[in-house]
């Protein structure tokens, strides 16, 4: 029985936005509150109470506001009320309605989703100054229009990263109309904007200064050289744009100060020009942009206080080369920009435009793997973002972070990540800063860190950082976070550092393992990605002995069950198999095997999801299957749920599937045959010819597991007669003569053996009459091949030396060294039953001597002491007066002498665990 | 927005304290040395101290660094010269000896300390927050009282993760709020708008 634990990388997002404050987040200490004091805290003073609810998260202001009339009138405050972010609510009319009376004085509004952009107008909030949108693929022209005419006095509107491909240029004019004060339109991905658009624009919004146009699809590039007001200006993304016009035009915008036309196919002449002509230029942003790379020959540096940031600039010293101080160097720029009192009024507005725009290229970039950018995100691009990430805007902090999160992962669907990027982050001191940011409060930074953490824990080396620096903790809490994408990148994180065994003790020391139990439960209903998470993690976790009973005591048992039983999502369902199957997996060393067995519906839902269209989860759940047969009980509960059938369906069906789904198909079906009667019932429905097969698979553990359970079916003698007519003795004589794994061998020997140690002839002959002459004549051949294979496989572990001493001396160290000679070591984890060993022993009196030699050959390896079930098979060996005809065997004059030699140690071993156990 | 009532709130308690410092303390006042001054008074550095009176009239005596660089009540109050080192004591009428003591081992020790890696800092704070209910109300009414910023956002956080995700009632006994006056109609309406934020 293995244990399966597999690493996933969390998946890409699109990037998002929101802040930092102050407010530390202090680790869950263990405060003795719930103990009611005898202050009323309503007396705390008014100021007080509003600071207290200013670093809540919605939520939480809204419990403690709800608790007293003076608090509910406090936390009305409109103080409190000057931004919002809305993202992770699920936000309608109604709640807009019953937000509205605090809103009048709101300022700033954050939104996620078209759905939410319906709802805004009503909050009624006039005096609404900014507006930023996400995932607005689906907002309308009439949305935008209505939002525009009823927030007259916003200043600043920005839609995206997500394309807005249903807002067109009528919506744009409806903004210029109606919203004289805009100063900020910052767009992506519309279609066309037409000259109408922006001469709208130019004409009623003199106050415009930062325009951006960004992945669209025309933007009409004349026009914009009429807005005389704008001083940045962003088409980075936009295709199709005419450069020739560009440089023609742009350069006599008077007020231009910095332009972005990262990603675009500009000309070095048109950059050149932009460059040279322009007077009041001062940052030209020209990121990716595939044809101004090309040429080599092509230099900035000419161009004197114009700043040229592209790929091939040094991007650090560029920036500091703004501060016209030459002492600011190295990867700091922003921040010492920060930091410094800088009263160069162009330069601040510059920088965080700036920050803005690198921050969403870089993300972009990373969200489109391209060739050739390896060496750039190795030396600036991993820098850049963890620079971004220490900003002031949270917007960029957050893009920055989604951006770490982003460019490490190389191969979404095999989770694997660059190394040398990873590695590049955590050299730049990446690691601790992505912590600091989880710990801030707002919720919008701790998601998006959490997913960086998450992707670059894959590495095991970041992993091992992030567990020193404390990460694991973090993680932790904040997958106790109400917040669901918090919980969520949370549990990802958990998920991909719980693979390593080193961290998992760790995160259950963290309280991590009860967390993730919570969020189970939690979010039961919703949210496929926080349960899949959630449930990865469980998975990994459970692999570990000691854990999977802590996974246990948290009520894991029945959170997965119910997942396996009610969840529709198949990553879900997948993972939620997997950590029944990890859970299972620790046999006899706890009761969590069974206490999956007793839960209710847990058999009859694994079985359901073998026949899954999903073939992950197909796979889940025949291994859980697999490890949860272990159980006597669960047994026969998974043959009386239908498992017999389904695993038979399941092993027909996926001759073309993968090695992890073969493998697993077979053990569940190897698990089943444990008992004879699921025996007889496989075989009745048809499992003999698959599991052939499987057996003929090139993949190890493929064929090793079908070899397993071909033995277990052999012990049956109709299903033995099945495996001859079907073909399976040459598939078992090719395994056993050269599987490269000795316990397939060993197990397709075993069948061979029972198959022709006479009571199939027996079944034969009476079963079917008149045939019977024809069929023993074809199964001579067999016998006699079966016979030669199994002699040499049990030759291969005899050294006739050995041999030799051994029958020339009864001391101990002569068998020994037979005995590890011929040991297999894996074979120590099977277990035999009482009837299994009750037929190897009267193998031993069976007239072919080869048939003699390879049951003692068997016992000597199911009793070598040390062996998981050695002293289980010597009890059944007790009880089933096995010493007399070993005794027997050993002392008979015709047997070989391997025969004699094997039974002996045998004998030896007997006695051995019977002095284990009366002593 | 915030700060700003702060500073008005404290202004408006100011006379207060001024009309307190004509008024000797009755009877003998304690006057307590905390050990680790004496020992670096011992070692030779002239360290200025200040006095501090407890709401029982308890007297404390501390390095003025110490409270200047944490308070910003006192360091106004030293900056602007109405504090007279040879007989002005600070009175802080609401502010209990004990919860005194915590606020100056607070403060005491992020002065001394402020150089130790932040998970050391960070242990000794949890450690020192480590108190009832009511020892916390008393701290953060100090710590509001003195203007100690550092202090006021590690209660700030502390409460914070102590309601986090908790129901209304559980808050409610958290903060020993027994009378809510709202009607029932209203406790409905909490209830129900709950699971929303508000």
């Amino acid at each position: 029985m293995s244990r399966r634990v597999r690493r996933k990388v969390a998946r890409k997002s699109k990037g998002n936005d929101v802040v930092a404050s102050s407010c530390p987040e202090i680790r869950d200490e263990v405060l003795d509150l719930e103990l009611p004091g005898t202050v009323d805290w309503r007396s705390l003073p008014d100021d007080t109470v509003i600071q207290l609810l200013s670093c809540l998260s919605y939520r939480d202001r809204a419990s403690l506001s709800s608790t007293c009339r003076t608090w509910r009138t406090l936390g009305s405050s409109q103080c409190l009320w000057n931004t919002l972010d809305l993202r992770s609510h699920r936000f309608d009319a109604n709640m807009a309605s019953s937000l509205a009376p605090r809103c009048v004085h709101l300022q700033k509004l954050r939104f996620r989703g078209a759905e939410s952009a319906d709802a805004i107008i009503h909050l009624r909030a006039r005096n609404l100054c900014e507006l930023s949108g996400d995932y607005c693929r689906k907002i309308t022209d009439a949305t935008l229009s209505v939002i525009a005419a009823r927030h007259e006095l916003l200043e600043s509107l920005q839609l995206g990263p997500d394309f807005c491909e249903r807002i067109s240029s009528d919506a744009i004019k409806a903004i210029a109309h109606c919203c004289p004060r805009l100063s900020k339109l910052r767009l992506s991905g519309i279609r066309d904007v037409n000259a109408d658009a922006i001469n709208a624009l130019a004409k009623h919004c003199p106050k415009l200064t930062d325009i951006g146009f960004i992945d669209c699809l025309n933007v009409d590039e004349l026009a914009l050289g009429n807005v005389m007001s704008v001083h940045f200006l962003s088409v980075a993304g936009t295709s199709s744009m005419k450069w020739g016009v560009v440089s023609h035009l742009w350069h006599k915008l008077p007020n231009l100060i910095g332009l972005d036309v990262s990603r675009t196919d500009i000309s070095p002449s048109a950059v050149a020009r932009l460059l040279s002509l322009s007077q009041s230029l001062r940052v030209l942003c020209a990121l990716n942009c595939p044809i101004l790379e090309e040429d080599t020959s092509f230099s900035a540096s000419k161009y004197k206080n114009k700043l040229l940031i592209s790929l091939f600039t040094n991007i650090f010293e560029g920036l500091a080369s703004l501060f016209f101080d030459s002492t600011k160097k190295g990867k700091n720029v922003f921040l010492d920009w920060r930091s410094s009192k800088n009263n160069d009024k162009d330069l601040n507005e510059i920088i965080p435009w700036l920050e803005w725009m690198l921050s969403h290229t870089l993300l972009r970039s990373a969200e489109s793997p391209q060739q050739g950018l390896d060496n750039f995100w190795v030396e600036q691009g991993g820098a850049l973002l963890l620079s971004l990430m220490q900003s002031s805007q949270e917007d960029v902090q957050e893009r920055a972070a989604t951006g770490l999160a982003t460019f490490v992962v190389i191969d979404d669907e095999n989770a694997s990540i660059d190394c040398g990027r990873a590695e590049a982050v955590m050299r730049d001191g990446g690691i601790r800063l992505l912590l600091g940011l989880a710990k801030s409060w707002r919720e919008g930074l701790q998601s998006e860190a959490a997913k960086a953490i998450a992707n670059l824990s894959v590495n095991a080396n970041v992993a091992k950082a992030v567990a020193e620096e404390g990460g694991i903790e973090i993680l932790a809490g904040l997958a106790r976070s109400m917040n669901k994408l918090v919980a969520e990148e949370a549990a990802g994180g958990l998920w991909n550092l719980s693979v390593g065994e080193e961290h998992k003790g760790a995160i259950a020391e963290a309280g991590g393992i009860k967390a993730l139990v919570d969020l189970i439960f939690k979010w039961s209903s919703s949210g496929d990605g926080v349960l899949e998470r959630a449930a990865g993690a469980l998975a990994n976790l459970a692999a570990d002995d000691k854990c999977s009973t802590e996974v246990a005591l948290a009520g894991g048992v029945h959170a997965l069950v119910m997942l396996a039983r009610n969840c529709k999502f198949e990553g879900v369902q997948e993972q939620a198999a997997r950590a029944l199957a990890n859970l299972a997996a620790h046999g006899d060393s706890n009761s969590n095997n069974a206490a999956v067995g007793q839960e209710a519906g847990a058999l009859e839902a694994l079985v359901q999801l073998t026949r899954s269209p999903h073939e992950g989860v197909r796979q889940e759940a025949a291994g859980a299957l697999w490890n949860l047969s272990f159980d006597d009980r669960n047994r026969e509960a998974i043959a009386a749920a239908g498992g017999v059938q389904a695993l038979v369906a399941l092993a027909q069906s996926c001759s073309n599937a993968s090695p992890g789904l073969q493998e697993r198909a077979a053990g569940a079906l190897w698990g089943l045959s444990v008992s004879e009667a699921n025996s007889i019932a496989i075989g009745r429905e048809g499992g003999v010819a698959p599991l052939i097969a499987l057996a003929r698979s090139e993949a190890e553990d493929v064929h090793e597991t079908a070899a397993g359970a071909l033995w277990n079916l052999a012990f049956n003698p109709g299903n033995a007669l099945r495996i001859v007519e079907e073909g399976g003795v040459s598939a078992l004589v090719d395994l056993c003569s050269s599987s490269v794994s000795k316990m397939a061998r060993f197990m397709a020997a075993l069948a061979l053996a029972y198959m022709f140690d006479g009571r199939m002839d027996e079944f034969a002959l009476v079963g079917t009459g008149s045939e019977g002459i024809s069929k023993s004549v074809s199964l001579d051949g067999a016998r006699r091949m079966a016979l030669k294979n199994i002699e040499t496989f049990v030759l291969m572990f005899s050294d006739p030396q050995a041999f030799t001493a051994a029958a020339a001396s009864s001391a101990p160290a002569a068998l020994s060294q037979v005995t590890e000679g011929a040991r297999i070591q894996e074979a120590g984890h099977l277990r035999c039953s009482g009837a299994e060993i009750g037929r190897f022993v009267t193998m031993l009196r069976n007239p072919s001597s080869i048939l003699k030699t390879c049951a003692a050959f068997a016992l000597l390896q199911f009793t070598i002491p040390g062996g998981r079930h050695a002293v289980h098979h010597a009890s059944l060996m007790q009880n089933a007066g096995a010493a007399r005809v070993l005794r027997g065997a050993a002392a008979a004059a015709t047997a070989p002498l391997e025969a004699k030699i094997f039974a002996r140690i045998v004998l030896r071993n007997l006695e051995y665990h019977q002095i284990e156990h009366t002593a | 927005m915030e700060l700003l009532c702060i500073r008005q709130w404290i202004s408006g308690l100011l006379p207060t304290w001024l009309s307190a410092w004509c008024i000797k303390p009755v009877g003998g006042a304690l006057v307590r040395q905390e050990p680790e001054y004496i020992l670096l008074a011992l070692m030779g550095s002239p360290l200025k101290k200040i006095m501090l009176c407890s709401s029982e009239k308890e007297i404390f005596s501390v390095e003025e660094q110490v409270m200047v660089q944490h308070s910003v009540i006192i360091n106004n109050m030293i900056e602007d010269g109405s504090y007279n080192h040879e007989e002005s004591k600070i009175p802080l009428d609401c502010v209990d000896s004990k919860t005194l003591k915590k606020v100056i081992d607070y403060c005491t020790h992020h002065t001394h300390h402020h150089n130790d890696n932040q998970e050391d800092l960070e242990a000794w704070d949890a450690q020192f927050l480590n108190v009832d209910s009511n020892g916390l109300y008393d701290l953060l009414m100090a710590a509001n009282y003195l203007e100690i910023r550092n202090l006021l956002d590690l209660i700030y956080g502390t409460i914070k993760n102590m309601i986090k995700g908790k129901k209304i009632d559980e808050i409610r006994r958290i903060f020993n709020i027994k009378d809510h006056g709202f009607t029932p109609e209203e406790e409905e309406q909490n209830r129900k708008e709950y699971p929303h934020f508000y």
